[in-house]
């Protein structure tokens, strides 16, 4: 009685959480395709720039901005995340173990606007200082590193303590130094796990709108360095949807419904590489 | 109490016809944290016969085979008293800290077959990567002959890409036992390695360890004395004594079998505790 | 790990969907204002709305900044009681009903440390279309890069910036785009080679603050109360707070309250012109 009673708390739970997501991406595709029936797909790839209210619809520099700042905090943030993880669960002594872990939780629950104001008063400053006009892909890349590094880390750390013990008995029983096991066991091993983090980083990343939009100075241009400033589809919703009218508001849909088919591809790519356990 | 320090004092006049010692251990005492698991162990192992440690359950057995090969490092809480000798040196106090140079001449199979969730073949190749062989040809060759040995070069040989997961749980376990083999060591310690086998995996095991004593020093734990009585040499018996396990009795297997010397392998062997 | 994900998701959702249903049920309890907008506007309502929160318990008014253009957005689709736009409300949208509550200038400014003092329209008009891209161009330090930061489409303080150096807005040639004046403030108070323009009362309340920038004098006349007052500095505009349909009811009452001595004490704090 109570076992079918949970499975249809849980059902109904799921439903509403499906649904949701379905009734999120039916009203994106809404209030987009009445744009599409009168801009043709192409144009906002080949059109001469964005400027909405002018009927150009470019949005392919801000694609690119979002892509390379997702790109480049994962490249930044999952080798230390892995490295920090593998840490705390083999290398560190066990009070360490316990403010690590303290810090990192707090580290990942802390607000965006922390991260962007941080950015915004401290880092871009000091990047100005170096390289103008500071607010820049790379201090995007540098800001949202920070807010995705505890996720992958705190993700690898559980799939690396979920990891059976008996993967840990067998390498030492075969006489291997530590670090060989970690790297050729451990590390295999818990690939699904590392696969999880990343997407739940990438994720976050290319959804993130204010710390981005505070740090990255919100020129809408291909960059030509990591020093030059960038929007993102992300920050230009925030920007511009408030009193988008008409196409521009159709155009600012449009960018809605792409973010979320990245999210959906990156699922789709974790899910490739889950279900492909095997290496070789 | 008494009758388990009678017991002990057998060992000083235990019958050497058993050819060289090889592993042996001298009052070893083992505890986790405060609580002593085993309690002066004096137990003479002989090389490349099968030495069968068997007692009822809570006796210290398992906890005793990973001391000799310092699987109990890998709990920190523990403490050891008394040593463990692998031919000339005290393995805690000669091999220092490390216990890696230990542990390839002692190797070590488990109770459930772990392989690593990988293929057959990197299974093999990943120990004998770490220890220098890095030729592919030499690998391949290792790794066949390793197969061959355990017999499951015929069954597996054309597979060597699958997930060692695809294989049945004999399998595994022979691999685990061929993994385990490709790294050369003196010493095979095996930890109930049929308790989770059916009946005819369980033969192939046992088969299997009939042939490796000509090569190996082989200590295998079990609670099925019949197994005992088919692959072993030479019996140790484990109790537990007010919660600590203890050696009662050891000796050549046709003697503890046939004539135990200690009235509780006597009822033991009965099947009466 | 899945699993966790999905826990949690499941767990933010129940909270954020029981979260809506309550804030919902409460809704109509009592007087309840929203008031949405200019981010220039959105300080002094606020701490006006508190004043009048304090005088009239039971009465709440909720301050969303988001640009004048959204103030004015938000008015025409009725999702808000109060519209607050910090210009003069264009042609298109005189349907609505202004109420000028202060007026502000728009202040150019600068790093604390930059030594420029002072630019003339020229020089600015030069500086917004990326023709001086070096301080030396300008009578500053020579070698230094100019980085200029602009406000986001949809914000009436670049229209009317744009408006009084007469260009259009693709004619700028912008370093760092930023949305709110907060944000401006402090872009340009990290960056010694900066220049912006916020608004006046925002600038002086910063400066009080020790936020390191500088107000620049702009066309010979400082960016003070005294000058927007007297209708002396160049660039000033009214901030008005906009309605459908003649205020009445509460609004008015909250119009009234503004127009009091109390309101037009919280005004001149916050360093704006208050309308006589």
């Amino acid at each position: 009685m109570t076992d079918r009673l949970l499975t249809w708390t849980l059902g109904a739970a799921t439903l509403m959480v499906a649904s949701l997501i379905a009734i999120i991406a039916a009203f994106l595709l809404n209030e987009s395709l009445g744009m599409l029936n009168r801009v043709e797909l192409g144009r906002f790839f080949t059109d001469s720039g964005w400027s909405p209210t002018m009927s150009r619809f470019n949005i392919l520099p801000m694609i690119v901005a979002s892509v390379l700042l997702m790109a480049g905090a994962v490249i930044v943030a999952a080798p230390l995340a892995i490295f920090t993880a593998v840490f705390l669960r083999f290398y560190a002594p066990s009070p360490v173990i316990d403010i690590g872990r303290r810090i990192i939780e707090v580290l990942a629950a802390m607000p965006s606007v922390v991260y962007g104001l941080w950015g915004l008063v401290v880092l871009v400053p000091i990047i100005a200082a170096w390289q103008q006009p500071g607010a820049s892909l790379m201090a995007g890349i540098l800001v949202l590193s920070l807010m995705i590094f505890p996720t992958i880390t705190i993700v690898v750390h559980s799939g690396l303590a979920a990891m059976p013990r008996h993967y840990i008995e067998a390498s030492q029983a075969l006489a291997m130094s530590r670090a060989y096991m970690v790297r050729q066991v451990v590390l295999p091993a818990v690939r699904a796990s590392i696969a999880a983090g990343i997407t739940l980083g990438a994720a976050r990343a290319i959804g993130e709108t204010m710390a981005v939009m505070m740090v990255t100075g919100n020129i809408v241009a291909v960059p030509g360095d990591l020093f030059d400033p960038v929007r993102a589809l992300t920050s230009n919703i925030a920007l511009e949807m408030a009193y988008a009218l008409g196409d521009h508001r159709g155009a600012l849909y449009i960018s809605s419904l792409l973010l979320l088919s990245i999210v959906i591809l990156l699922v789709l790519i974790n899910e490739f590489i889950v279900s492909n356990k095997l290496e070789h | 109490m008494d009758r388990i320090t009678e017991a002990t004092s057998y060992i000083q006049e235990q019958d050497s016809s058993s050819g060289n010692i090889c592993l042996c251990t001298e009052s070893l005492c083992l505890s986790y944290g405060t609580r002593a698991a085993l309690e002066n162990v004096n137990l003479r192992i002989p090389s490349r016969a099968v030495t069968a440690i068997i007692g009822p359950s809570g006796s210290g057995k398992s906890s005793f085979l990973c001391c000799l090969n310092r699987m109990t490092d890998l709990c920190c809480s523990t403490t050891i008293e008394g040593s463990v000798r692998l031919g000339e040196h005290d393995i805690h106090r000669d091999l220092g800290k490390n216990p890696i140079a230990l542990r390839r001449r002692v190797g070590m199979v488990f109770q459930h077959p772990n392989p690593f969730p990988f293929s057959i073949w990197k299974n093999l190749a990943l120990p004998l990567k770490h220890h220098g062989v890095r030729n592919k040809q030499e690998l391949s060759s290792v790794i066949e002959q390793a197969l061959r040995r355990v017999g499951l070069w015929e069954e597996v040989g054309d597979r060597l890409r699958d997930s060692a997961l695809t294989l049945s749980g004999g399998q595994q376990q022979r691999l685990c036992i061929a993994r385990a083999l490709v790294l050369e060591p003196e010493v095979l310690l095996m930890d109930e390695p049929c308790s989770s086998l059916d009946p005819l995996s369980t033969k192939c095991i046992e088969t299997l360890i009939g042939q490796l004593k000509n090569s190996y020093t082989i200590v295998v734990v079990t609670h099925d004395l019949a197994q005992a009585r088919r692959v072993a040499d030479h019996v140790a018996l484990f109790w537990n004594a007010d919660g600590v396990g203890r050696l009662i009795e050891q000796g050549p297997a046709a003697r503890v079998f046939q004539h135990p010397e200690h009235e509780l392998t006597t009822s033991y062997l009965e099947g009466q505790l | 790990m899945q699993y966790l994900f999905d826990c949690r998701r499941i767990t933010a959702l129940v909270f954020v969907v029981s979260w809506i249903g309550f804030s919902a049920s409460h809704a109509s309890d009592k007087l309840r204002l929203l008031a949405t907008g200019s981010s220039t506007v959105a300080p002094v309502m606020a701490e006006l709305a508190r004043k009048y929160e304090q005088a009239h318990p039971g009465a709440r008014i909720d301050v969303q900044t988001g640009g004048s253009s959204r103030g004015v957005a938000d008015m025409i689709n009725g999702l808000c009681d109060m519209g607050m736009v910090s210009r003069d409300l264009k042609p298109s949208e005189r349907v609505l009903h202004a109420y000028t509550i202060a007026h502000d200038g728009i202040a150019v400014i600068t790093h604390r440390d930059n030594p420029v003092d002072a630019l003339d329209r020229i020089q600015l008009i030069k500086i917004y279309r990326g023709e001086a891209r070096d301080w030396g161009d300008v009578g500053g330090i020579a070698g230094v890069p100019v980085v200029v930061v602009n406000k986001a489409a949809g914000r009436s303080t670049l229209e009317l910036f744009l408006r009084y150096l007469d260009l259009a807005p693709d004619q700028v040639r912008p370093d760092i785009i930023i949305g709110d004046n907060q944000q401006g403030l402090k872009t340009v108070a990290g960056n010694r080679s900066g220049i912006g323009y916020v608004s006046i009362g925002a600038a002086l309340q910063a400066q009080q603050e020790g936020v390191p920038i500088k107000l620049l004098t702009l066309e010979g006349a400082k960016p003070t109360i005294a000058n927007v007052t007297a209708g002396n500095y160049p660039i000033t505009r009214p901030l008005n707070i906009v309605t459908r349909k003649p205020a009445q009811g509460a609004v008015s009452e909250v119009l009234a309250f503004i127009h009091s001595d109390e309101g037009v004490a919280v005004i001149e704090s916050l360093n704006f012109v208050p309308v006589q």
